[in-house]
């Protein structure tokens, strides 16, 4: 009797500290995952994968942006998402811009 | 051995990065079909090429609109493709992160990392563009300071407070430079009575389009189509028509930053005064922009140095530290 009491209490107490130890181990994952999240963040960590388009932004021709590469001609006009100083369009004499329609929806310029 | 990727899948544009290579693509999001075999023509800079200039058979189109997937299958089969250009196969397949606007639906969500599934991809996981532009913009997210990143794509706007490597606050509008596009075409029929496409009304915009007065502006002769007569037509346009065509939707981008800055905590709100607030996006180079929202927010805004691939460079840093950062992913946190 005393013997199985023993053998309960032992097992429980094994089971205690396996609790203890995995809850201690997971709020310290919590603490390790976050570090390593800030970390992973910082300046230094991301200076590779930023000085890449740096380097290739210094470099026109390999600059990325497809608005910003010179275009070869008129039947190859370069997409865009949003604004930009360049564009297709004729400076006119009295320093007007001149834009024609370029054929959407059936709509030609002249 | 497939290489990882990172996709910043716009309205506009598709952005690839691949890991330990950077940037691999740069194509506008625009597919051609063949409308009776259902076949795919072009994607990219070569289907752009074609909008609006097709014969009847063949149709140009976006498959997103708003930074939400309009048409499911032929985003995947777009996704597909792209992937396929930079070398994905059915024997590689990476893990792909992807950037969505922060405030895309359950149901989106699951559309677009079942679309990169279907597209070869091993794994899918989504991260928000604000965070990954922040990222890519080289803010100092990693410390206890408010950091302010507004992103102007082609179909939404959206802020962010980022603190510590994580939104604080943030909102987001279905609004971009699309829709900017869209008020001009609209003014331009209704006040000179002429149609002119979606490219020229972009064209117009880069031209003379500005959210805020600046000393030095000319005018813009625009051809299009009357709508009367069915003739060609000149009409000149100034800079203070196209401004009050774009009101709206400056003035609806505008408004959402300064409901992001009313979220933020105090203590954040403090560093926005002297670290200042960064516009990236496509839209965000709309002139006069920058100075429009420092108006209105009493604010210093500076425009980063990279505003086309900020979000994508974000994304690229995410899958170069994978394990590190994949708490960052869209429904991990929550």
């Amino acid at each position: 009797m005393t013997a199985m009491l023993a053998i309960v209490g032992g097992v429980l107490v094994i089971v205690l500290l396996v609790i203890a130890i995995s809850r201690t181990r997971h709020s310290q994952d919590g603490v390790d995952s976050f570090r390593r999240q800030i970390d992973a963040l910082s300046p230094e960590a991301r200076r590779p994968v930023i000085d890449q388009i740096y380097q290739s932004t210094d470099r026109p021709d390999q600059r990325i942006d497809p608005r910003i590469d010179p275009r070869p001609s008129d039947s190859d006009p370069s997409p865009s998402s949003g604004a930009s100083a360049e564009s297709d369009e004729t400076i006119e004499p009295d320093g007007s811009t001149d834009i024609g329609d370029t054929g959407e929806d059936g709509v030609h310029g002249t | 051995m497939a290489r990882d990727l990172a996709i910043d899948l716009g309205t506009a544009n598709t952005l690839v990065y691949m890991k330990g290579r950077g940037i691999v693509l740069n194509e506008p999001s625009v597919i051609a079909l063949n409308r009776q075999t259902g076949e795919v023509l072009a994607t990219g800079r070569e289907a752009w090429q074609m909008i609006g200039r097709t014969p009847g058979y063949i149709v140009a189109v976006r498959p997103l609109r708003g930074g939400a997937i309009t048409d499911f299958e032929i985003t995947e089969r777009m996704i597909r493709l792209l992937l396929q250009r930079v070398g994905v196969s059915r024997f590689t397949r990476p893990k792909v992160v992807i950037c969505v606007p922060s405030a895309i639906t359950e149901v989106e969500r699951r559309a677009v990392t079942d679309a990169a599934r279907r597209a070869g991809a091993a794994d899918a996981n989504l991260i928000e563009q604000p965070m990954a532009a922040a990222i890519g913009a080289d803010l100092p997210i990693d410390e206890p300071v408010g950091n302010m990143v507004i992103d102007i794509g082609g179909g939404t706007s959206e802020t962010a407070v980022i603190s510590l490597g994580g939104i604080v606050a943030l909102e987001a509008v279905r609004v971009g430079s699309f829709d900017i596009d869209a008020a001009i075409q609209n003014y331009i029929r209704r006040e000179h009575g002429i149609a002119v496409g979606e490219r020229t009304a972009e064209e117009i915009k880069m031209a003379i389009g500005s959210a805020h007065p600046s000393p030095q502006e000319s005018q813009a002769e625009v051809r299009g189509r009357d709508l009367m007569t069915g003739l060609p037509k000149t009409v000149v346009l100034t800079p203070e028509e196209v401004r009050y065509a774009i009101d709206d939707v400056v003035s609806s981008i505008v408004s959402s930053v300064i409901r992001c800055l009313s979220k933020a905590p105090p203590e954040l709100s403090q560093d926005f005064l002297v670290r200042g607030m960064y516009l990236v996006g496509g839209g965000g180079l709309l002139r006069g922009l920058a100075e429009r929202i420092e108006l209105e927010t009493e604010v210093p805004v500076r425009m980063s140095n990279v505003p086309l691939e900020a979000v994508v460079l974000g994304a690229g840093h995410v899958i170069e530290h994978y394990d590190a950062l994949k708490g960052m992913f869209m429904g991990a946190r929550r």
